[in-house]
């Protein structure tokens, strides 16, 4: 991708760059991984990574291996090539387009490059129905052997149950004696560190937290999105952490010296759901308008929006069922929606941009009870409207920006009146 | 009146059932989802009521929901902001797939008068680690039946449900039965009928019903339709003018593997005298449905099944934008295709929206199969 | 003062000046291939009629094309237009409805006359203009015959495929049942109104509704409507003119804020 600024007043985060270019690189760094004699783990978002880290494993994210996909330009063609086999056009593009990139022929330059086979795939129910279902289809074309985590659903009133943390401790110890009897070598110590770097970034993740609400906004768009958190989850919890220290020096001297991303920022969107892929330029479109998105959802996607404390050393594996049963993206939406409101006050945000893929059953089933919750709460309006993140072909430019120009008007409008 | 037009006026007209038990003072829980024990609802005195697709028009939903999201759920929630569910107290469903948990957050924010109930039962089942959790989770689901009907659950009435629920089923395997036989002696129409209008009616009604049934379609000299031997499968199927285009197209439906059919009796409870161990043993042992794991057993099921009722071919049916068999159907329709069982998947909404490019489909699925 | 507003359309193109506070003349021109040639030939016609060519002190141009007239002075965005033409219309509206050939958009109004929400359709073509079109051909019937003629329906007939090419394909085996054509009729305007009800229903309007678009001339889909509707819809003369009329005022603000 070429990160192209249509806006020259813009300042990007240097971090945003190296975290980039990171994920740009990780397939590389697998198959290098993979040529030492290390089995390559094919796994998903909530999946705890730092177990999987904590053993050295190569972990191709199969999220991650879709945004590349759709960031370069190929998600109409590997959709297309799993449509071509049976596969709804109805299910989620994210795993259409890696699908595709499986079923691509010998000669498809991309897969051949970027495609590091699986020896094995590590599944769970959450985040979604389509992750859930969608690696079995891995599995038969690998024909690998498959661990399933069975996350229980966040639907208790008060404080998650003993029996819900024992079960899926019991299933961490099983996913480890998998690892092993697959060639990999269980070290407690090792898992410790990665509990507590995993804490020590939560902990700089709340630091940049209170930076980013500040006005005008040091971090905005695709700044938001490109967190080094992505990087801890998905690739390697200590570079992730060195990173996210660099974002939060970065953060901390903008607003110390009043520097916001664009010059005479008018208004603060928070955006519900995740940028098309294909098109990045697009969250820059309301910079046109003095308007920047303050607030991304990366720290739920990757299940990171709970306290530090939450993660012990010295209970490591009870620490990474905590984090699964608190994250955001374990539903019900009630969760979702306090995250949502507390966003919308924190951040001064002016309007949320509720961008509804289609394929997906997470976005489109929640938008509605956070548009009246945010609105309900602060009186803070929401636009809904369709956008695919990842499939290209479902992209209508002049309807996205007839829903959005609209509402920037609304919110300026308002904002004049007071 | 012979039984299963009895049988077809209570699918066509539950409201009379409804409005009788709403006389006598009765509870009605609406329910979905094979995992919800029925029988825990019913042993806490309250009736338990399956929630249905209708072919109106959603309109009321689509406020809500975007059109991308599962028709069934839609269609469910417009009943419901139509008042069409008020008579029931609340709704139980299960933890089953994205769609039916954000079913179960907007019936919480927006049906007033009505709560929702989930049961988290896990996802990975056939095996034991998961015992405990989901043990502790039906006591938690027996407290809440306990608090809205005001009844205590005891292992008495639970017994009783669950002896009541295992003749039940058993009678429909009984009937179902006579499907095999070439020509099967009821149409898959009918069977679907039956099986929809028992899990409205009460058991002891059902079953008085269901035995009559039996002795009258050993009676027939003729029955189900002549013509190449289909199996269905499928999510929540629960309109039986789908079954009927197929037949009509001259396909002969005998088996089934569908929410509303067969997955519902398939397998009985087996009473050791621990009701609530029972029903989590039921829950855990039997195959899964597409939104549980593993799915593995899934495969060999449907397998058996097609070779124990004889088939020609499979005819997946799938509900507009049910992911969980929409993810599925591609392997599986490759794996029976490539043990000569020929197979088709096909789409549809409750609107039978398509219906004539379906039946084109169909017959020509049929003409092949000879 | 005299200003003009230009509403290009994806199918017509609309032109009203409005010299204050009233509209001396409106102009309607197919949109045709050029955008910006349909733009200038609505301008120069309601200008003809309106006898004022020398006097107009601002043009504002709305609607998809609006980019592309170059014949205007600004350009403003179709919400924000309809809502001030409402409100002109009838200072107390709650709302408006505007069914288009290839859009449907809901606003709701603030008591003081800006947007406080809206939503526009998303890529489906059901609940707008090309539906009615699609329908009228398989019907063999003219559009603007369609909504007198579904008035005369006595039988209910339900349409219940929301998807343009199912729809076609239910009326086509509606009409081998040999069903009234005009009970098909019917069926269809309840379905569009469905639609726009499920639309209109995401923002809780309060209040009265104005109904504009060039399907607000189908009496058969507003008449549905309002049997599916608690609030009272108010169908302008010229309902069409709506974003138009909105862009005149707009442009009339523009001269008064620059003095």
């Amino acid at each position: 991708m070429v990160m192209t600024t249509t806006a020259p007043a813009r300042r990007g985060l240097q971090t945003s760059q190296e975290v980039f270019n990171t994920l740009l690189t990780f397939s590389a760094d697998i198959q290098k991984a993979k040529d030492e004699g290390k089995p390559v783990i094919w796994s998903s978002i909530l999946i705890p990574p730092e177990l999987l880290h904590a053993v050295g494993a190569p972990v191709v994210s199969v999220e991650v291996l879709s945004a590349l996909i759709s960031i370069s330009q190929l998600s109409g063609t590997y959709c297309q090539i799993t449509e071509e086999q049976g596969f709804s056009r109805d299910v989620c593009a994210f795993q259409r387009c890696y699908m595709g990139c499986i079923l691509a022929d010998q000669n498809d330059s991309f897969s051949q490059g970027v495609l590091v086979p699986p020896d094995m795939v590590v599944a769970s129910n959450f985040c979604c129905m389509s992750s859930s279902k969608s690696f079995l289809f891995t599995v038969d074309r690998y024909k690998c052997p498959y661990f399933f985590l069975d996350t229980p659903l966040r639907a208790w009133q008060d404080s998650i149950p003993r029996e819900a943390i024992d079960y899926y401790v019991i299933q961490l110890k099983n996913l480890i004696h998998f690892l092993e009897e697959h060639g990999y070598k269980y070290e407690e110590d090792r898992l410790r560190h990665e509990i507590d770097v995993a804490r020590r970034t939560l902990v700089v993740r709340e630091e940049i937290e209170r930076y980013a609400t500040a006005t005008p906004a040091p971090i905005a768009g695709i700044d938001g999105f490109l967190s080094p958190l992505l990087v801890s989850q998905l690739v390697n919890s200590d570079t992730g952490l060195a990173l996210l220290e660099q974002q939060r020096d970065e953060l901390k001297e903008r607003v110390e010296n009043g520097i916001g991303v664009i010059d005479n920022e008018q208004f603060r969107l928070f955006w519900f759901g995740l940028p098309a892929l294909y098109n990045m330029e697009l969250l820059q479109y309301p910079e046109q308008y003095g308007g920047v998105i303050v607030r991304s959802v990366v720290e739920w996607l990757v299940g990171m929006a709970i306290p530090p404390e939450k993660m012990d050393p010295d209970k490591p594996l009870e620490s990474l069922a905590v984090k699964a049963l608190s994250s955001a993206l374990n539903p019900p939406t009630t969760s979702i929606l306090d995250f949502a409101v507390d966003v919308v006050r924190d951040y001064k945000v002016d309007g949320v941009v509720g961008a509804v893929k289609r394929s997906c059953g997470l976005i489109p089933g929640a938008v509605r009870l956070v548009k009246d919750a945010v609105f309900e709460k602060l009186g803070v309006p929401t636009v809904v409207f369709d956008l695919d993140y990842a499939d290209q072909r479902d992209f209508d430019e002049a309807a996205v920006k007839a829903n959005l120009e609209p509402f920037f008007e609304t919110i300026m409008e308002s904002k004049r009146r007071g | 009146m012979t039984a299963i037009d009895t049988m077809r006026e209570v699918l066509n007209h539950p409201d009379q059932l409804i409005e009788k038990w709403k006389v006598d003072g009765k509870k009605i829980v609406a329910h979905r989802c094979t995992y919800v024990p029925e029988e825990m609802i019913l042993a806490a005195g309250m009736i338990p009521y399956p929630t249905f697709g209708t072919p109106e028009a959603i309109t009321k939903a689509d406020s809500y929901f975007q059109s991308c999201v599962c028709e069934y759920i839609r269609n469910i929630f417009d009943q419901a902001l139509d008042n069409k569910y008020s008579f029931a107290d609340a709704l139980v469903v299960a933890n089953t797939c994205d769609t039916v948990r954000k079913l179960h957050d907007h019936w919480n924010t927006y049906i007033e008068g009505s709560q929702c109930y989930i049961i988290n039962n896990p996802q990975m089942l056939q095996n034991s680690n998961n015992r405990d959790f989901y043990l502790q989770e039906l006591q938690r689901f027996k407290k809440w039946l306990e608090d809205i009907s005001g009844n205590e659950v005891t292992n008495e009435a639970l017994q009783k449900a669950i002896h009541l629920y295992n003749e039940n089923r058993s009678l429909l395997r009984e009937l179902y039965s006579l499907r095999k036989s070439d020509p099967p002696l009821i149409s898959g129409t009918e069977a679907l009928e039956i099986s929809m209008a028992s899990t409205l009616m009460t058991k002891e009604e059902a079953n008085k019903l269901l035995r009559q049934l039996i002795d009258e379609v050993k009676a027939r000299n003729d029955g189900g339709v002549e013509g190449p031997r289909i199996l269905l499968t499928g999510g929540i199927i629960d309109n039986p003018d789908l079954v009927r285009m197929v037949e009509e197209c001259g396909a002969a439906v005998v088996a089934d593997d569908l929410c509303t059919s067969a997955r519902t009796f398939w397998y009985d409870v087996k009473d050791n005298g621990n009701p609530l161990e029972a029903i989590y043993n039921y829950n855990n042992d039997r195959v899964v449905c597409a939104c549980m794991h593993p799915f593995e057993a899934r495969y060999d099921y449907l397998y058996d099944m097609a070779k124990e009722y004889q088939v020609d071919g499979v005819i997946y049916f799938n509900m507009m934008h049910c992911h969980p068999f929409l993810f599925e159907c591609p392997l599986y329709k490759d794996k029976l295709q490539a043990a000569d069982i020929p197979t088709i998947t096909l789409e549809t909404g409750h609107d039978l929206s398509g219906i004539g490019q379906l039946r084109t489909r169909v017959q020509a699925f049929v003409e092949m199969l000879g | 003062m005299v200003t003009v507003g230009i509403d290009i359309g994806s199918l017509n193109t609309k032109a009203v000046v409005l010299q204050d506070n009233k509209i001396i003349s409106w102009s309607l021109v197919p949109t045709g291939e050029s955008t910006s040639e349909a733009a200038q030939a609505a301008l120069d016609d309601v200008l003809k009629k309106s006898e004022l060519s020398n006097k107009v002190n601002h043009v504002a141009a709305t609607g998809a094309g609006k980019k592309e007239a170059t014949c205007a002075n600004s350009q403003a965005t179709e919400i924000i237009c309809e809502a001030k033409g409402a409100r002109f219309l009838n200072p107390e509206v709650g709302g408006l409805i505007d069914i288009g050939a290839e859009s449907c958009r809901v606003v709701k109004c603030d008591p003081d006359g800006s947007v406080a929400d809206f939503a526009l359709n998303d890529k489906c073509a059901s609940g707008t203009g090309i539906f009615l079109d699609a329908m009228a051909k398989a019907l063999e019937v003219d559009v603007k015959d369609m909504g007198p003629l579904s008035l005369q329906s006595t039988v209910d007939v339900n349409i219940t495929s929301t998807c343009v090419v199912f729809a076609e394909s239910e009326v086509v085996s509606q009409i081998h049942r040999r069903v009234n054509k005009v009970d098909i009729l019917k069926g269809i305007h309840k379905s569009i109104a469905a639609r726009v009800l499920g639309q209109t229903n995401r923002l809780q309007l309060d209040g009265d509704i104005l109904l504009a678009g060039g399907v607000a001339q189908n009496i058969g889909v507003v008449t549905c409507l309002q049997e599916m509707m608690k609030s009272k819809l108010i169908v302008p003369d010229n309902p069409q003119l709506l974003g138009a009329l909105g862009a005149a005022i707009i442009a009339k603000e523009k001269v008064e804020q620059a003095c």
